[in-house]
């Protein structure tokens, strides 16, 4: 079987996670919604909770040097990123 | 009357943020910037003495090189009482009283002393001396003397600006306690009156009484105290624009001190005041990112009406005509301006030297046990890189609203962001200075963000990272005395095993 998530699938996650982590917001999140402005207007601790939950999350640890603005863009972005960073930990050796 | 917007989610009051893009949509007015290059306890340790050694041989090896330009700041890390929307590192006063104050006055006077006899510090003359905290007045009469007496004794006063203090009614309405400030050399005075509402104040958990707050400032002007200086919040929970209205009317018209600066309520995460709004339980008005532009409007418009009319830094107002010694680069209480050195002594004080930025232990204990045995009570410390080194100058220009293009070392490097400054109305450009507009410099904060190296960014974001995963205060990752449990670890987030577990019982439970 394969273990591997779909971008889909992933910003499925990260809608639920969010919604956990940021039980007032109210946002819709589309694969475009920005993170930032003009979407759901995450602050700078806020993209860092946000990180920490995922990691929580998937069981995974992020390297600093990928919180960057493009990673964090949108939901799509971020889920890709994320698709490739899942896909590194279920690739046989 | 204006109308709350209240946005549960994201209160727009973002302090630190690094994404020049952000700048693009200026929805939220960002935090000046007091301290560049920033440090970080998790990247910066020192945390071996060969290490320490090493960093601060240039202590004893060399000379002062610019020999008349230094900030001597002192952080005083007491307070009497804590109020909950404060997040500066800070310790219960009641905690350091008798013997355990006498050791605290030791370890300064020793920390005075290794400074000012060591190499790099001979011959130099001080340029402006400044008592911050916590609340310096929190110190009692003979330990403050103490300390006082040992800064004019061991250092070069000659060319000295000023000599300020912040403190707080509460040890400043003691007998006698202005007085010995004033016989000791002590210029200028500041407190924080944040508002004149009773019932806010309340909230705020303010300890010191509106009553309290007029005695002080009668008192100050009575020392004869050169000048003095009053703090000035807004946007703060429950300060509608009828409540700043009466603020300015009480400050400016009643209380009439030489200086008024004003700062934004910002609703540092993690923070009791934080946890109160979070929870629903801060009642009526919220604090919010829509009014926050609107207040800082009516502020400035205000100040001008009562004559405050010479704004000398982005949140510094006089009504004088002649701010005397006050010095641009320290009138806001010394943070490291322009090329200036701060050199730092006590508990979580920061420094900075040329191209080195440290910063003093945070925990006073353990601050104390160093100074005595003799060891450098430093806990991080980094070497800048020239490029960041270079770009203080701009980074701290939104802070003054103009800078000479002379001081800038390569003003040129900066010729994308200073064409965009200008094409966007926020600065003017001229053969000799860069000034900021109005609309300039109501957006100083992001405009300073805009000169951030991009080294200096992702470290900026590693340092959030870091902190917060180590459960850490994120802005100086000290432990004490701020709840700095991030909201949603509280509330511990699960784990996509535990969600899908959760979501199969539930679906049992349906069917």
């Amino acid at each position: 079987m394969d273990d591997r998530k779909t971008q889909k699938v992933i910003e499925e996650d990260l809608r639920g996670v969010i919604a956990q982590i940021f039980p007032g917001q109210r946002v819709e999140l589309d694969s475009d919604t920005p993170l930032f402005n003009g979407g759901l207007s995450l602050n700078s601790t806020q993209m860092i909770e946000l990180t920490l939950a995922f990691e929580t999350f998937y069981d995974i640890e992020l390297e600093p040097e990928l919180l960057t603005t493009e990673n964090f863009a949108t939901l799509g972005s971020l889920a890709g990123l994320l698709e490739e960073l899942l896909e590194d930990e279920v690739s046989p050796v | 009357m204006t109308t709350h917007v209240e946005n549960p989610f994201m209160l727009g009051l973002d302090s630190n943020f690094y994404l020049k893009d952000e700048f693009e949509s200026p929805e939220k007015r960002t935090n000046v910037t007091w301290f560049y290059p920033k440090i970080c306890a998790f990247q910066d340790a020192l945390d071996s003495e060969g290490k320490k050694a090493e960093y601060f041989s240039f202590l004893d090896r060399q000379s002062h090189p610019e020999q008349t330009d230094i900030l001597l700041y002192f952080h005083i890390p007491f307070c009497e009482a804590f109020c909950n929307f404060c997040a500066c590192f800070k310790e219960s006063a009641a905690k350091y009283q008798g013997e355990r104050q006498k050791r605290f006055v030791q370890a300064m006077v020793k920390e005075i002393q290794r400074n000012a006899r060591s190499k790099y510090f001979q011959g130099t003359k001080i340029k402006y001396v400044q008592f911050g905290g916590g609340t310096p007045s929190a110190l009692e009469q003979e330990s403050m003397a103490a300390i006082l007496e040992a800064v004019h004794r061991e250092f070069d006063l000659s060319e000295v600006d000023g000599i300020s203090l912040e403190g707080s009614p509460l040890g400043l309405s003691k007998d006698g306690y202005i007085e010995m400030l004033k016989s000791l050399g002590i210029t200028r005075i500041s407190f924080g009156v944040q508002t004149l509402d009773p019932e806010i104040r309340k909230k705020l958990t303010i300890k010191a009484t509106v009553e309290q707050v007029h005695q002080t400032a009668e008192n100050i002007r009575k020392a004869g105290i050169r000048t003095f200086a009053l703090d000035l919040m807004y946007n703060l929970p429950g300060q509608d624009d009828e409540v700043l209205a009466k603020d300015l009317a009480g400050i400016c018209g009643e209380l009439r001190p030489s200086f008024v600066q004003t700062y934004r309520f910002n609703q540092w995460e993690g923070t009791r005041l934080d946890q109160q709004i979070r929870a629903g339980k801060v009642a009526d008005v919220k604090p919010s990112g829509a009014i926050e532009r609107e207040q800082y409007r009516q502020i400035k418009e205000g100040l001008a009406g009562y004559g405050y009319d010479k704004q000398l830094l982005i949140n510094f107002f006089t009504h004088l005509d002649d701010a005397g010694e006050i010095g641009l680069n320290h009138a806001c209480g010394g943070n490291g301006y322009r090329a200036s050195y701060t050199l730092g002594i006590g508990p979580a004080a920061e420094n900075y030297m040329g191209e080195r930025s440290y910063r003093n232990h945070t925990d006073v204990d353990r601050w104390m046990r160093e100074v005595e045995e003799g060891i450098i009570p430093i806990e991080q410390g980094r070497i800048c890189s020239e490029d960041e080194v270079e770009n203080r100058v701009m980074v701290f220009f939104p802070v003054f609203g103009t800078v000479r293009k002379a001081d800038v070392a390569n003003f040129e490097k900066y010729r994308r962001e200073v064409d965009w400054l200008v094409e966007g109305g926020y600065a003017v450009e001229t053969d000799e200075d860069l000034t900021l507009t109005e609309v300039g410099r109501e957006n100083a904060g992001n405009i300073a963000f805009l000169f951030y190296s991009d080294e200096e960014k992702a470290r900026a974001r590693r340092t959030m990272y870091l902190s917060l995963k180590n459960k850490r205060n994120p802005f100086h990752q000290d432990a004490q005395n701020i709840p700095r449990t991030p909201l949603f670890l509280q509330t511990r987030p699960k784990s996509a095993e535990e969600t899908a577990q959760e979501a199969g019982s539930t679906k049992t439970e349906g069917s």
